[in-house]
């Protein structure tokens, strides 16, 4: 394969990183432009091309008409979402049920706000429709479909002038039959609409779920096609020859096309990237189990690597609104660096989950921020160094953060600033610590069993408290952790999902009737690989079952070998997990499958990090660029300070101490040690255990 | 029974040594993953509709001394009512004698602290090093525990022991091991055991997942932190509390109106408060209600009035953190024994739990209105107008029993309408169950609409949410028991705001054979029956003639109200051809009724 290059559009900036025909990468970073992301990534595209050049200094031009594969995240659906700037969309529902995106499931997430304001439909109930038909959870049809009645809901889209349609009828993930009798009378009486039927999109039981998503998808339609033609469009005439790949929420990529049909998949794209791209790394670096921390201005995003794989779920939310599509899963908390230290009505420290943000952002950034934050303790605690922040780009207030540490925590709490300070560190580290739990323990796994991978621009100033709070055994922090996500896209493998609901106690199912299922989703998803380009040789299916207790609700996603598997086998796997996940199982209790569900994965060649050196003789020994007192544990230390390019793979360093690259600070405390690999990856771990 | 509430609180232990605002917030953190993954057991764990659809469940933590240290997001009435329970079962087993492995059972919520028969509590000490630190407590509805009726929620009962089983507090297992005798009888009355030996399986797991997590705390933490913090922890929730109260002026506040019925007749129920504000203490008393009334729905245990009271002083307060012992000690709560909130053994208890219940919410946002008018929402649709299905095919000699929390409107508040189709005040993080989950699992149930009931919001500056419509074909015969909330009394408007539309059930509508109950248990009818249940919509909030012209030309497009509600209701003309609003008429209406 020739050149790549990845873009991870965030909403302030725009990573990109490119990959020489050798694996060897460039990392590139401009400014986002949320207005039309297109000139952002344009920008960083020939920015990148340049100094990647520049670079090389001769050692082949790279030209964009050089690029094999252009992959990047469609940030422009998750905004469009979240901005509600949708084109004009309806829904189209069995009759009797025009409400069912209206009413949600009509809980109160908080238990105790009646304030709280349950937010506006997605489509406003003038566009949404009924038309008259019925099927059973059977896929037995009740009463079939009255055409007449599609057909005047069809004039009626027509007159709106809506753009786009939701069709979303009872039951039909059993049976799909009048969802498409719908698309085809609606295509013919409005040719040039877009319809998306909730049996294609997400063919799963349960009316709001599926409504949602298949609502989000038609409703992104239109946005991603336009933002793709353009981007497309301009890459071509600067001279790309290959069509555009854009991120899954799943981790994997699909080609543009795709993604113009399942918007849906694309959307928590963003994130993803990181965990893809921490998963590939652990491998490197011989990890099994990992959860990453993306920590930035406002929030955390938390995932996690088991097995050396990233955990996926699937179902997941864009604020209130659920998707049922195979996601990377994702937790995300509002603790930052813009995290706002609080004292509640009963001087209880709180912190976040309001946050200073980017503007006006921390005190010490002197943007008229007027909160103490994070950042502010950690500068108040010395662990910042004000002349050093961007690599000396950005000046930090100190003044600001010890007088707003001091007024509005410290003299309320009677303590003194460096205590105070201390205390929004380590009460921000307790919300992540817990955090950092709760998502493990829900997916049955042991925190004991992981490595904490911390990245983001917040990450490493608090990783080795967070060490100290959670129950993980060590931390890591990657070299050039910015560009992970970037490198997330790159390493990522083609990947599709195909499922289908069927229910079947495990006693009467039928190895032919499944197996004939599972043959159908896999011609689905291996032929959408192969439609992508991806060599038969390179591609594996793979095939789970969905199975549960008969008359439980949740069931475990079990996988199987065989298109026909052995249903007592199944049986006795089923168990197993139930046994591994929730600490008990009831073996004589009989089973039923819900869902088939297929995993098609294509491979592709994978990027090197660069290696460094062990210290040689002209190296020196390892020695402290710098010194400053920094408050741990009750008094000011005089610690030792490194720069990243000071250290040699193989050198360790006992805490207290802080190594520092322009783009991020690392926090030893006393009591830790870190250790260099290869990579210039920083290990972390408790020195008594 | 008590009048006042008093909390056995040790005044030694809580002047001992505290820890400072960080380390309670490392606890705090610490003791909410606790409870947090207890929650995620139950859900992963549970086999009913009710549990892992629905959430109709919660889990706490208490300290050595029985005192409520966490909770976790739930459902309020049911937090607030927690401390009873432990109460209940150690007063029959004392702390001192609980050993490891033990678990204790209760339901009776005369003898065992409970809400209503339905839900069954699972308690279980924690030991560390040989000593007694803390309990885990589980609370989850069951979705049937005997009695008259299927689902166990009759209107109309007229005593406990036809509302099932009573279990007063009970030592369920020792050593770990079951007391299979007690489980026996326990399953042995239900009309539907299967699903409830996995949600009680879920239970205890949720039981043993607090322990290990316990255990892990203490291992990282240290047993003496968690000791020192809990009495910081307690005195900081009453903090919150007082620092809430005080914000009300002191004073006197009073309101008084009705609940519907009580089941067993007709007649109206008249309820009465008098809350008294001094600094950051609030005395609620209501004298003056009824005497206690013969039928199940007229009747508010003791538990749930001073729950449902606490949980309405906790609406006012910082509402992210959840409620512990100390939250509770500035809420003095006063009924009268043998009235209809402190009903006298053997009354019926359950359906008035909800009913009464999220009523005695509204009579104190009625008391508090003038006070607190940024704070109040006008009247809601209730608790969920409690109907429950049962069917039996006679060919396959299958058999269900459905119930779910319905939804129905909210009422407006100074800011906002208010919410359509929510679950009541008082059950939080509940959940519907989804029309396809319900025909999947109750096969003889059909939906045939699910959809939000037009015109039923009140009108008002910020209206009412609207109600909701369920139509359900019994494809089985079978049998329903319902009773209504706000079919008479409907869901009150605010300050100029007009009253909410009421709710209903009628059968067969718009047939020959229509027919409609507001209260009525063990209704047969055959198979075909269509039964429509209405919930009521919310009250509105200010002046209607108030409210943004937009808004109301909005609800007329979507269909939510008719151009005649709009001139009628809201003084704004549109004009129905072309469905714009007439500047001119419009001002006319709403100068001339001013």
């Amino acid at each position: 394969m020739g050149s790549r290059l990845a873009a991870d559009i965030g909403g302030t900036f725009t990573d990109l990183i490119l990959l020489d025909d050798e694996g060897k990468p460039y990392v590139q970073k401009t400014p986002s432009t949320p207005d039309d992301f297109k000139n952002g990534v344009l920008n960083g595209v020939h920015k990148t091309l340049t100094e990647t050049n520049r670079v090389r200094n001769g050692a082949g031009e790279i030209a964009l008409s050089d690029i094999e594969y252009f992959v990047h995240g469609a940030t422009v659906v998750l905004n469009a979402l979240i901005q509600r700037k949708l084109p004009k969309t309806a829904v189209i529902t069995t009759s009797g049920f025009r409400d069912v995106l209206e009413i949600m499931r009509t809980n109160n997430p908080y238990m105790y706000d009646m304030h709280y304001i349950k937010p506006a439909p997605l489509i406003p109930r003038r566009l949404r429709f009924e038309v008259t038909e019925r099927v059973r959870h059977t896929g037995e049809v009740l009463v079939g479909l009255d055409e007449e009645s599609v057909r005047a809901v069809a004039h009626e889209l027509k007159d709106a002038g809506v753009e786009s349609v939701a069709v979303c009828l009872i039951h039909a993930y059993a049976n799909p039959e009048h969802e498409r009798r719908v698309r085809d009378i609606i295509l013919e009486v409005c040719p040039g609409i877009v319809v998306c039927i909730s049996s294609d999109v997400a063919a799963e039981l349960r009316e709001f779920e599926r409504t949602s998503t298949t609502t989000i998808n038609a409703a992104t339609v239109p946005i991603i096609t336009s933002y793709l033609d353009r981007l497309s469009g301009d890459l071509r005439e600067m001279g790309l020859r290959r069509d555009l790949y854009v991120m899954q929420s799943n981790g994997g990529v699909i080609t543009s096309n795709v993604a113009q049909n399942l918007p849906v998949r694309t959307v928590l794209s963003g994130p993803s990237g990181g965990v893809v791209g921490g998963a590939y790394l652990a491998g490197k670096i011989d990890l099994d189990n990992v959860v990453t921390l993306d920590m930035g201005g406002t929030s955390t995003d938390i995932g996690m690597i088991s097995n050396g794989r990233p955990i996926t779920v699937d179902e997941s939310r864009v604020e209130s609104w659920p998707i049922l599509a195979p996601m990377i899963e994702i937790l995300a908390i509002g603790a930052g660096g813009g995290s706002i230290g609080w004292l509640d009505s009963g001087g209880g420290l709180r912190v976040g989950p309001q946050s200073a943000g980017a503007l006006p952002g921390p005190v010490c950034y002197g943007k008229g921020g007027t909160e103490p934050t994070v950042s502010d303790a950690c500068l108040v605690l010395g662990r910042l160094d004000p002349d050093y922040f961007l690599g000396g780009e950005m000046e930090l207030d100190v003044e600001g953060a010890h007088q707003v540490i001091g007024e509005k925590i410290a003299a309320e709490l009677g303590m003194g600033k460096e205590e105070a300070a201390q205390g929004v560190v380590t009460v921000v580290t307790a919300n992540m610590a817990k955090a950092t739990r709760q998502i493990l323990v829900a997916r049955g796994l042991d925190p004991r069993d992981f490595t904490l991978m911390a990245f983001g621009g917040a990450g490493g100033m608090v990783v080795g408290d967070l060490l100290r709070a959670s129950d993980v055994k060590r931390a890591v922090v990657p070299n050039n952790p910015g560009a992970l996500c970037a490198v997330g896209m790159l390493v990522t493998d083609f990947r599709h999902d195909a499922s289908a609901t069927m229910v079947r106690s495990l006693d009467q199912a039928d190895g032919s009737e499944v197996a004939a299922v599972f043959k159908d989703l896999e011609n689905e998803a291996l032929g959408r690989l192969v439609e992508e380009g991806v060599s038969k040789n390179d591609v594996v299916a793979e095939r789970y079952i969905d199975v549960r207790y008969i008359g439980q609700e949740h069931y475990l996603k079990i996988p199987v070998r065989d298109s026909a598997p052995d249903f007592k086998r199944l049986g006795e796997a089923f168990n197993a997990e139930h046994e591994r996940v929730f600490g008990y199982c009831t073996p004589e209790f009989p089973c039923e499958f819900v869902n088939l569900r297929v995993t098609a994965l294509g491979q592709v060649q994978r990027p090197e990090f660069p290696t460094y050196e062990p210290r040689s003789a002209s190296d020196g020994p390892l020695k402290a660029d710098s010194r400053r007192a920094i408050y741990f544990d009750g008094k000011d230390i005089d610690t030792p300070i490194y720069r990243i390019e000071s250290l040699r793979p193989g050198d360790s360093i006992i805490g207290p101490t802080v190594i520092e690259d322009p783009r991020s600070t690392v926090v030893i405390l006393p009591g830790q040690a870190a250790s260099v690999d290869t990579y210039r990856n920083i290990l972390i771990e408790e020195i008594d255990g | 029974m008590a009048d006042v509430v008093e909390m056995n609180v040790d005044e030694k232990a809580a002047s001992a040594a505290g820890v400072d605002p960080i380390t309670l917030e490392v606890v705090r953190a610490g003791l909410s993953s606790i409870v947090h993954e207890m929650s995620i057991t139950m859900d992963r764990t549970s086999y009913s509709t009710i549990i892992r659809e629905v959430h109709d469940y919660s889990c706490v933590l208490f300290d050595a001394q029985g005192r409520l240290i966490a909770q976790a997001e739930g459902i309020p009435i049911f937090n607030g009512s927690m401390n009873f329970v432990i109460d209940a079962v150690t007063k029959r087993f004392p702390l001192a004698e609980m050993k490891p492995g033990d678990i204790y059972i209760s339901n009776d919520p005369y003898t065992g602290g409970g809400t209503h028969k339905n839900d069954i509590n699972i308690i279980m000490p924690i030991f560390w090093n040989g000593e007694l630190v803390m309990l885990s407590a589980s609370k989850a509805h069951h979705l049937d525990i005997g009695g008259k009726d299927p689902g166990s929620w009759s209107a109309d009962a007229g005593n406990t022991y036809q509302e099932g089983l009573s279990l007063p507090p009970l030592k369920l297992a020792e050593n770990g091991v079951i007391s299979e005798h007690i489980t026996d009888i326990l399953f042995a009355n239900m009309r539907v055991p299967q699903l409830s030996r996995g949600d009680f399986a879920a239970q205890i797991a949720a039981g043993k997942t607090a322990e290990l997590r316990a255990h892990a705390f203490f291992e990282k933490n240290g047993v003496d932190v968690f000791k020192r913090a809990v009495d910081e922890l307690i005195d900081h929730g009453e903090r919150i509390t007082r620092a809430a109260v005080e914000k009300i002026p002191d004073g006197v506040y009073e309101a008084s109106g009705f609940h519907d019925a009580d089941g067993a007749s007709d007649n109206p129920i008249h309820i009465q408060v008098t809350v008294t504000v001094e600094g950051g203490d609030i005395n609620v008393d209501f004298t003056g209600s009824d005497p206690q009334r013969e039928g199940a729905a007229g009747n508010c245990h003791w538990v749930n009035t001073v729950s449902m009271t606490r949980e309405f002083v906790m609406f006012l307060t910082d509402t992210a953190l959840g409620g512990n012992e100390g939250s509770y000690k500035p809420i003095h709560v006063h009924a009268p024994e043998g009235s209809v909130f402190c009903p006298s053994y053997p009354a019926p208890v359950t359906t008035g739990m909800g009913d009464m219940g999220t009523r005695l919410i509204e009579l104190l946002f009625q008391a508090l209105s003038e006070a607190l008018p940024q704070e109040v929402i006008a009247g809601t649709f209730g608790n969920f107008s409690c109907l429950t299905l049962a069917g039996f095919d006679p060919e396959t000699r299958a058999e269900f029993v459905h119930f779910s929390p319905y939804a129905g409107g909210w009422g407006g508040r100074t800011y906002a309408d208010g919410n359509s189709a929510m679950v009541s005040l008082g059950s939080g993080d509940n959940y519907n169950v989804p029309c396809e989950v319900m025909e999947t699992k109750f096969q003889g149930l059909l939906a045939k609409r699910y959809a939000l009931r037009e015109g039923t919001g009140g009108a008002g500056k910020h209206r009412g949410g609207f109600g909701v419509i369920y139509d359900y074909e019994m494809l089985w015969p079978g049998e329903f028991t319902v009773a209504l909330d706000r079919d008479k009394f409907p869901p009150y408007g605010l300050f100029g705001g007009k009253n909410g539309q009421p709710s209903g059930l009628v059968l067969n509508p718009d047939t020959p054979d229509e027919k409609r109950y507001a209260r009525a248990s063990g209704v047969r009818v055959p198979a075909g029956t269509v039964i429509s249940h209405r919930t009521a919509g919310g009250g509105g909030y200010g002046d209607p003639k108030e409210r943004d012209k937009a808004l109301v030309l909005s609800d007329v497009l979507d269909g939510f109200i008719t151009v005649a509600d709009a001139r009628d209701d809201y003084g704004v003309a549109i004009d129905p051809k072309t469905m714009t609003i007439d500047e001119q008429a419009t001002q006319r209406l709403r100068s001339a009724n001013g």
